[in-house]
């Protein structure tokens, strides 16, 4: 009896432990970790959150699909648009065993400064918000490669349209970041190049409140363009101020570092007809439409100018993992070895790891949004700008 | 010469919410030998205090069905609140700690402008990032001389001049300002003469952060922009002006705060490169009072420095 009892606990037991290992090993994925860093906090905190949600977006489409070979855990960092702090959210994104690869940073100074950090552990670094030229020109690394075009397309561009508006005498204001004074340096050689006029660049500082010193300057060399070379709460600043100081028939533009929905809330009405040469319209492609469509039924706040650059990070590192295994090495190798499809539309590198120009667009503001110029109300005549005499 | 009276305007706007911040600093100091480290806080905290109290009344009516009466109620408004919030700094903070060496007290007040300042970041709904500060001055402007003068700008130069005016009425021709400036001189003797020295200190406190919340809404809606951290930045070129006037000056603060403040235009002006150095053009005034002539420009009297 108690030998036969045995046998049936035995067998139920032996039963049990194959069920449960088969369960498990068909529920239980390996988890991954992968990295963003952004700024999500401080005076950026819109963009970084925004590029945040649309990366975590990504990911969890990809997991839902169910097919996924791994359970991805995202591991998120403030660099709070802070060099210092970007160096220090990197190094424990980059020195963490479990994390694969990461998406980072909108400020250039922070890119500049963590570009060494993710090279030094190997891993790969997908930029999708800074722009200055050097992050990835300035070395001969494998792992950084940038999704969003460089500083200098961007000034092309704003070069070209300058100079379709026949504006060619400028002033630019430009804060005294590493960001600010590679911008103006390149619209200085966009313009020059074009035949264009620099009259003065007159430096600022980041956080600086009046500029009515600098814009009785401006006022004195009479341009017909000021161009704010940083970022967007000080360019609010001088365009409200230039308005006040009677600068109101000046074309006036910025970078894409300009390129977010506060501009127009701090300026309201001075921001009619300025200018940004920015980054991609996302309403341009089928893919982007889908992507504004997914982000607005997930998350309140924007995804600003930088959430379909952020996606398709994403996008790029879940296929290389997918591709090659958490493999740091491999993934750096994968990542620039292949072109992608993204919502920007094709994704390939050059051989420095550098995104074509990935849909550069010159954007009006129009009641107070940034608007595609070619389908503003002022280039169909039914506004006209300010300075056009 | 356009420019030159472009750069005098702008020139006299800058100073005076220089005046009006250094003006409030130097309260502190004359009364109770207090550097208050806080104050430049305060002036963020009359910003956070009225976007919330203006979006009520917009919501309400109030603003667009009378605005020439609700702005300036309003203001009122806000100034009682941060007056009270000084007098409760006062009661929690400093008066414990009256006693204590002047350096504890100094960082209670450095720590009281913490407080503000994360307490903004943490509650205020979004407070890390700039907030757009509603337009309450009228807008537009005229010409004349060919420059621009803005109906801004010259309210906020004519507010800080009815500022300074009060002041001046209440600490020469009232009972209180005779009390403050018997403290000020000799608090055991002026105790002795039956001065209430609480009150007259809690007066100084309500007062000081009063104008400290004009300072930081007359410099929010003229910028169109205020932050949780704008605060330090206030603060210390508050505190510098207040320097150069001699610290615990009255007359001293307002001829420091103009002084800054012409010194920074016009030094971004005409010296080249000068916009971005122009924070280091006015601390070099401040280093060189401090070492020529620390008792200030006006010179009268010797305050211990902090």
């Amino acid at each position: 009896m108690s030998k036969k009892l045995v046998l049936i606990l035995l067998a139920v037991l032996l039963t049990l432990s194959v069920v449960g290992c088969g369960s498990s090993k068909t529920a239980e994925k390996q988890t991954v970790k992968i990295g963003f860093i952004g700024p999500l906090s401080g005076g950026n905190a819109a963009v970084g959150i925004g590029a945040k949600n649309s990366f975590q977006l990504k990911v969890d489409e990809v997991l839902a699909a169910g097919d996924y070979p791994y359970n991805v855990e995202v591991v998120y960092e403030d660099d709070a648009s802070d060099p210092a702090t970007g160096v220090a959210a990197a190094t424990k994104i980059a020195s963490d065993p479990d994390v694969v690869a990461a998406a980072t940073h909108w400020n250039s100074p922070v890119g500049l400064a963590t570009v060494d950090v993710f090279h030094k552990y190997g891993m790969a670094q997908v930029l999708w918000g800074t722009i200055h030229r050097d992050i990835i020109y300035g070395n001969d690394y494998d792992e950084p490669v940038r999704v969003i075009p460089t500083s200098e397309q961007s000034m092309e561009l704003a070069g070209d349209y300058a100079v379709d508006f026949g504006i060619m005498k400028w002033v630019i204001i430009n804060d005294t970041s590493d960001y600010g004074t590679k911008i103006r340096d390149e619209f200085t050689a966009a313009m020059e190049k074009r035949g264009g006029e620099i009259l003065e660049s007159i430096g600022v500082t980041i956080g600086q409140q009046d500029f009515s010193a600098v814009l009785s300057r401006v006022v004195e060399l009479d341009p017909e363009g000021i161009f704010y070379a940083g970022v967007t709460t000080e360019a609010a600043g001088v365009r409200i101020q230039s308005m006040k100081m009677g600068l109101t028939d000046v074309l006036f533009m910025g970078p894409p570092g300009i390129q977010s929905d506060t501009f127009g809330e701090i300026t309201l009405d001075d921001a009619e007809g300025t200018f940004c040469s920015g980054t991609f319209d996302v309403n341009s492609t089928e893919e982007g439409i889908a992507f504004v469509e997914a982000y607005n039924a997930k998350y309140t706040d924007p995804y600003e100018q930088n959430g379909p650059y952020a996606y398709d990070s994403a996008a790029i590192i879940l296929e290389a993992l997918k591709e090659v295994g958490p493999d740091k090495a491999k993934i750096v190798e994968y990542i620039l070895s292949h072109s992608f499809k993204g919502v920007i539309g094709d994704i390939e590198w050059d051989e420095y790891g550098q995104n074509g120009v990935g849909g550069l667009t010159m954007y009006v503001n129009q009641d107070q949004k940034w608007v595609k110029y070619e389908e503003s109300e002022y280039a169909s005549g039914e506004r006209t700008l300010p300075w056009v005499k | 010469m356009n420019t030159l009276l472009q750069l005098l305007i702008s020139a006299l706007l800058v100073s005076s919410l220089y005046s009006l911040v250094a003006v409030g600093f130097t309260m502190y100091v004359g009364v109770i030998n207090l550097a208050n480290f806080s104050h430049g806080d305060t002036c963020v905290l009359g910003t956070f205090l009225m976007m919330p109290i203006f979006l009520y009344a917009t919501k309400a009516g109030w603003i667009s069905a009378s605005a020439g009466l609700m702005i300036p109620i309003l203001i009122i408004l806000i100034l009682l609140l941060t007056g009270i919030w000084g007098a409760a700094v006062y009661k929690i903070l400093v008066k414990p700690l009256l006693a204590a060496p002047r350096l504890i007290l100094l960082l209670a007040t450095v720590a009281a402008g913490q407080v503000i300042r994360e307490g903004i970041r943490v509650i205020y709904p979004n407070g890390s990032n700039p907030q757009v500060f509603p337009k309450l001055l009228p807008s537009g402007g005229f010409h004349l001389l060919d420059i621009t003068l803005g109906y801004d700008s010259l309210t906020i130069i004519f507010l800080t001049i009815v500022c300074i005016l009060c002041l001046n009425f209440i600490i020469h021709k009232t009972k209180m300002g005779v009390a403050m400036r018997a403290v000020s001189q000799n608090a055991d003797v002026a105790q002795m003469m039956g001065i209430n020295i609480e009150r007259t200190i809690i007066a100084v406190f309500m007062i000081g952060s009063a104008l400290a919340g004009m300072a930081g809404i007359l410099n929010a809606t003229y910028y169109g922009i205020t932050k949780f951290n704008l605060g330090s930045n206030l603060g210390i070129k508050g505190f510098s002006a207040a320097v150069i006037g001699g610290l615990g000056d009255f007359k001293g603060a307002i001829v420091g705060g103009f002084l800054l403040g012409f010194i920074e235009v016009f030094a971004a002006a005409y010296i080249p490169n000068g916009s971005q150095y122009q924070d280091v053009f006015s601390f070099l005034a401040v280093i060189a009072f401090l070492i020529f002539r620390p008792s200030g420009i006006l010179g009268e009297k010797i305050f211990e420095k902090v």
